[in-house]
């Protein structure tokens, strides 16, 4: 027993040898790692040119993918508009983002706020009046007094994409960066 | 860098035609509007110094959406010269029947280079 209890009172010293052993390593690492600081220059530029590759592809799979992907998901080729007059203030605002959907002549409805094209471009304007026996439509902007010439239901590129609560998904001054690139292209 | 600031508001009202005039030099008040009328009111500014300065006007608040200036946001005004800057207020169909307001404010720099 005694020998035993000698044994137990020994492991700690053993451990505390261990302890000092591994102080010793310890400072021995600190030289490692100062040696791994002192990298080849070559090695960092190459390290930095690797990083930067990462980055530039991340962003252009931001900008070249999310279209494709919003496209391919939301079954539209225009998958995002951006808002560039106050015509259907306050729901959509100047610079807002907004996402479209595709959908079929018979799923719009009165009250869609929907995307068509015109001789002016496009516009996105609330649906007030559906004629199905002309196949066409009569829209508006909330933000005018007026409705706009009636339209062929078949100009109608899709509808925005909703929320649940039935307001337009938007992300707001996105749309700016769009309206921007589109004026200097203009010029 | 010297900055004037001024509130801007406006009341909608029920009704057609309806434009009520609030003068005051303090603030930008467009005054009772119904839907689909407008106002206008003016500030004037002036450079009596001999450097040219850089005016930047910036809008916020909910009545800067519905506000519009004559001028860029960014422009110069050289010595001497003087301007009067347009602010217009449209107030469409999807307003509604309450007050909005804003705030306007006029930086001014001495235009370097």
């Amino acid at each position: 027993m005694s020998e035993e209890h000698k044994i137990e009172t020994e492991t700690p010293q053993m451990e505390g040898t261990d302890a000092a052993a591994a102080g010793i390593e310890r400072s021995t690492v600190t030289p490692r790692m100062s040696e791994k600081k002192k990298k080849p220059l070559g090695r960092r530029i190459l390290k930095l040119v690797l990083n930067l590759v990462a980055y530039v592809a991340f962003v252009a799979l931001l900008v070249w993918g999310l279209p494709i992907g919003l496209s391919r998901w939301l079954g539209t080729e225009y998958p995002m508009a951006a808002i560039t007059s106050g015509s259907m203030w306050p729901e959509l605002k100047v610079g807002d983002l907004i996402l479209v959907q595709a959908v079929t002549p018979e799923q719009l409805k009165v009250g869609d706020i929907v995307v068509y094209t015109n001789e002016r471009g496009f516009t996105i304007h609330r649906i007030k009046e559906i004629d199905t026996a002309k196949g066409e439509i009569t829209t508006r902007g909330d933000a005018n007094n007026v409705d706009d010439k009636p339209v062929a239901i078949t100009t109608v590129i899709g509808r925005t994409l909703n929320w649940s609560s039935g307001k337009p998904v938007r992300i707001p001054k996105l749309g700016f960066i769009s309206i921007v690139v589109s004026k200097r292209v203009e010029k | 860098m010297a900055a004037e600031r001024y509130q801007a508001v406006v009341q909608v009202v029920e009704g057609t035609d309806k434009v009520g005039v609030n003068p005051t030099a303090e603030r930008l008040d467009f005054g009772d509007l119904s839907r689909d009328t407008g106002a206008s009111r003016f500030i004037n500014l002036k450079n009596p110094g001999k450097m040219p300065k850089t005016i930047w006007v910036v809008k916020s608040g909910e009545l800067a959406e519905l506000m519009k200036v004559d001028r860029p946001a960014k422009f110069t005004l050289r010595p001497g010269e003087e301007v009067k800057l347009e602010f217009n207020v449209r107030i469409p169909s999807s307003a509604q029947y309450r007050k909005y307001s804003g705030r306007v404010m006029i930086f001014k720099w001495p235009k370097v280079f």
